[in-house]
């Protein structure tokens, strides 16, 4: 069984290679993400400017599209004569960083509790779906609101209160993916030959459950980046003068008449970060969990 | 049946004992509620009196009991803030959001299940690309981006649609568009997979067989399935859709309870803001139990397991 499946392992993985860069979606909103990857942490090299650098006598300067724009400032200058194209690259960090733990982090919390109330079942499983059910009736918006509120806005606070509303749907895939995979006969043979339960749950099932844990953290991972843009939106995330695109689409929103490129040009920049993540997440649905011979 | 009604009716209690004693102790860790309702500038013995008069300085869980008590009576206590009682100042706000989640929701349905079934049934055709376009870009919208250009094209640029309140239906047309344009990808998404499943499956084929008209198969047979995930699916999405308005109430000064609870949650006006994050809570358990004991009832499979 085994070996059957290491000779299996090779053609299947190189065909997945080739598939994906085959894939026209996975390719471009990979090429896309990676982009946006390497601009986020290399900001400091490439941003023409400061992001923080105030000049009042430079402010509101129009972008590169419009007339009368400035050559030294591409995507022209927010109401603080700040440095547009600079805040934007600064933003894509708070984006990204926000995205990727609140990944990690919702997607351990979701898929240890699908995994032990898949896995165990009966009163273990009534707790967690009890759990799911509770998190799913209180509104994200207005408890991440009061949590601000009591303890006060930081980037950490965002991320956690984030993560702690974001895993239940890692939870509910895991659990009947790990409810399916306990009846399959590796799982019942490791547990005849006398595996412990920890083995079995992250030794044999834990790794049949990858695809879906990575399909379904890219759909938060977008997800979360615009609960952020949201909430700071509102004020209730990252806080000025940090450069968030949350918070450049709040400060845009007073000048909606005259100067509406302020808000066309963060807002495109976190509608395309989304798109190219849930893109990413559905070619690789296609090639990882409907392409999977199970 | 009676078994499943049972169960289902005492896990719903047992979320919202869960949900209310989170609310209430998350308002009681932002500090001393007695300073908040005096003021900064009030002197000691003016805060000890109303932590007396409004019992703050009984035990947490005596202060819960009585606010549950009286919480189940509608009595939510007084606006820290405004002179006037929570349960007022909530009724007046709730059917402004109450209109607009349910008009959200209509157009969502009204777009993803007519879009959802032709794109079952000719997949790959065109409607089912565009229906697939509508579904990624929505996903991925942010929805106050979307309800902001709305405004700079419908409102400042064509003066087509009022931009703020809630005087008229205008003002709900682009906040309906923004909030349920939202819920369409999940309920699209939801209605092509089930239709393409019960057209695939032995009954079509029968009824099929029996020579029954291409109408006859796809509504009545074929579309009654679909509507039981659509139908639970629906009651999340308006359960999401009252805690997610407030920040579409918030740009378009719609002055339902989001509005309210955004208000409130600025001027750390805990009152209210306990009191409207329950009342979602309640709407968000009542819809999944009403959809849950509906569900029992048109399928047979789900009350035994």
């Amino acid at each position: 069984m085994d070996q059957r499946q290491e000779l299996e392992a090779v053609p299947h993985s190189a065909g997945l290679a080739r598939r994906a860069l085959g894939n026209a979606s996975v390719l471009m909103s990979g090429t896309v993400l990676l982009a946006i990857l390497i601009i986020a942490v290399i900001a400091p090299l490439i941003a023409p400017y400061d992001p923080y650098a105030h000049d009042l006598s430079r402010r509101l300067l129009p972008p590169i599209f419009y007339d009368g724009f400035d050559p030294a400032h591409l995507l022209g200058t927010d109401p603080f004569g700040r440095d547009y194209l600079s805040r934007l690259i600064y933003g894509a960090r708070i984006s990204l960083i926000i995205g990727i733990s609140v990944m990690f982090i919702s997607g351990l919390i979701g898929t240890t509790l699908g995994l032990i109330a898949g896995y165990f079942g009966g009163r273990t499983d009534q707790v967690i779906m009890f759990v799911i059910n509770t998190r799913l009736a209180l509104p994200i918006f207005l408890v991440a609101m009061s949590v601000v509120v009591v303890f006060g806005p930081s980037i950490t606070g965002t991320i956690l209160t984030i993560s702690l509303f974001l895993w239940d749907r890692f939870a509910v895939v895991v659990r009947s993916a790990t409810q399916q995979a306990a009846s399959q006969d590796y799982v019942m043979a490791a547990r005849s030959i006398g595996c412990s339960n920890r083995y079995i749950l992250v030794g044999e099932i834990g790794p049949n459950l990858v695809n879906a844990v990575i399909v379904i953290g890219t759909i938060e991972m977008a997800y979360a980046i615009l609960i952020e843009a949201a909430l700071s939106f509102l004020g209730f995330g990252v806080q000025e003068p940090t450069p968030s695109w949350g918070l450049m689409l709040a400060q845009a929103r007073q000048y909606l008449f005259f100067d509406s490129w302020l808000l066309y040009i963060p807002g495109a920049a976190l509608f395309g970060l989304a798109l190219a993540i849930n893109l990413l997440g559905d070619g690789l649905r296609d090639l990882l969990v409907a392409g999977d011979r199970g | 049946m009676i078994l499943f009604v049972l169960k289902r009716l005492f896990s719903a209690f047992l979320t919202l004992l869960v949900v209310s004693v989170l609310i209430f102790l998350l308002a009681h860790l932002a500090g001393d509620p007695a300073i908040a309702i005096a003021g900064k500038e009030s002197t000691a013995e003016d805060i000890a009196r109303i932590r007396v008069h409004y019992g703050f300085d009984r035990p947490l869980i005596e202060q819960y009991f009585a606010w549950c008590g009286r919480a189940l009576s509608g009595d939510f206590g007084r606006s820290y803030h405004y002179q006037q009682t929570v349960s007022d100042m909530v009724m007046t706000r709730l059917p402004i959001t109450l209109t607009l989640g349910v008009s959200a929701l209509c157009f969502a349905l009204a777009i993803s299940l007519p879009l959802g079934i032709f794109a079952a049934i000719r997949p790959n055709s065109l409607i089912d690309r565009i229906s697939l376009v509508i579904a990624v870009v929505g996903q991925a919208m942010p929805t106050f981006w979307f309800a902001l250009v709305m405004i700079v094209f419908f409102g400042l640029t064509l003066r087509w649609l009022p931009i703020s309140g809630n005087a008229s239906w205008q003002n709900f047309i682009m906040p309906t568009i923004a909030l349920g344009y939202f819920a369409t990808p999940a309920l699209m998404r939801l209605t092509r997979a089930g239709m393409i499943d019960a057209l695939e499956s032995d009954y079509i084929r029968t009824a099929r067989a029996k020579g029954l008209g291409h109408a006859s198969i796809l509504f009545k047979h074929a579309l009654r399935n679909v509507m039981i995930p659509v139908v639970s699916v629906s009651a999340v999405q308006f359960g999401a859709m009252l805690g997610g308005s407030i920040v579409i109430e918030q740009i378009f000064a719609l002055q339902g309870i989001g509005w309210l609870s955004y208000d409130a949650t600025v001027r750390s006006d805990l009152p209210v803001v306990q009191a409207i994050t329950l009342i979602i809570a309640v709407f968000y358990v009542l819809l999944t139990l009403a959809a849950d004991l509906i569900n029992a009832l048109l399928d047979p499979r789900i009350r035994i397991g």
